[in-house]
């Protein structure tokens, strides 16, 4: 069986506040931020 | 956002709402073709599902909703942003990054009300392959862990809440990694939820911890754990030894594993 799926590419998380949670995802794990819209987007 | 290793535009998104958990989660096709074969499987097996023509960054995908109630979106198109390395004559690591400061995402721990359900749709529509699986005493499957890159999982499903999102886990690459990243979240006042630790399952090391909105991250040491050749049969754990599976050395699980999950 041929390999089709190469890896689990993207999650999409809820968070209850945008700010205080983008500096916990950026400046403690560490992630790069690659872009932001407005304050959601489908 | 994406770890720095990442070559593609993103891997976490984050999108504001009145409560914590998972959105979608998505995963990328090797070929384009492969997005057809799915589709076919897909109509196969009677699943409904939608295509996305695009998405912020990103082609066409197929979205629908697997039986544990977690969207599910496949796809192979997303913008190539390279890492955060040259791509001619590159450093091993980039110097500057902030807080653990994670290469990648690794997979997603989801919880389903029938496990058993789930996990067939996942192994038999999707072709996913099983490293390991967790059975009661007669034998049904109550939890899997789920591979397509020759890893232990990239996707497991426990028992739990339609939709429930128990947590996304990223990459440290080392024990040095693991320590480092436990100071770093300490430093941080982050509620750590377990570990430093080992798994039984996946063998890999973990620290479990949650982010201010509560819902549980990993810091996934798969550099402890094993590679699966493509016939790999899967391991076995029985539910009496659940919590040696899950917190290999501490032997019991904590009151939160189980429960506290959005």
């Amino acid at each position: 069986m041929p390999y089709r799926i190469s890896r689990l590419g993207h999650v999409e998380i809820r968070s209850l506040d945008l700010d205080r949670d983008l500096d916990h995802y950026v400046n403690v794990l560490g992630l790069q931020l690659t872009g932001r819209e407005g304050k959601q987007h489908t | 956002m994406k770890g720095w290793d990442e070559r593609h535009a993103y891997s976490v998104c984050l999108t504001e709402a009145d409560r914590a958990g998972m959105v979608r989660m998505a995963f990328r096709t090797v070929d384009p073709e492969d997005l057809d074969y799915y589709e076919k499987r897909l109509q196969d097996f009677g699943v409904k599902y939608e295509v996305v023509p695009e998405d912020y960054r990103r082609g066409r995908a197929l979205r629908f909703m697997a039986p544990s109630g977690h969207t599910v979106e496949l796809y192979h198109e997303m913008e190539y942003t390279g890492n955060l390395l040259p791509a001619v004559n590159p450093a091993p690591w980039p110097e500057g990054l902030k807080g653990i400061g994670v290469p990648r995402l690794d997979h997603t721990l989801v919880t389903a009300p029938e496990p058993h359900t789930a996990i067939q749709f996942f192994q038999e529509v999707l072709e996913f392959r099983t490293s390991e699986v967790l059975v009661s005493s007669d034998g049904t499957p109550l939890a899997a862990w789920l591979w397509q890159r020759p890893a232990p999982h990239d996707l497991a499903i426990v028992p739990g809440r339609a939709g429930g999102f128990h947590h996304a886990a990223f990459v440290v690459d080392s024990t040095d990694a693991l320590f480092r990243a436990a100071d770093i979240l300490a430093m941080h006042k982050v509620r750590i939820d377990y570990g430093p630790g080992r798994h039984g399952i996946t063998r890999g090391t973990t620290i479990y911890f949650f982010d201010p909105s509560g819902n549980r991250l990993e810091t996934f040491g798969g550099y402890s754990a094993y590679q699966m050749d493509p016939d790999s049969r899967p391991v076995t754990w029985t539910q009496d030894q659940i919590a040696q599976a899950v917190f290999y050395y501490a032997q019991e699980l904590n009151e939160t594993f189980l429960s506290v999950y959005t």
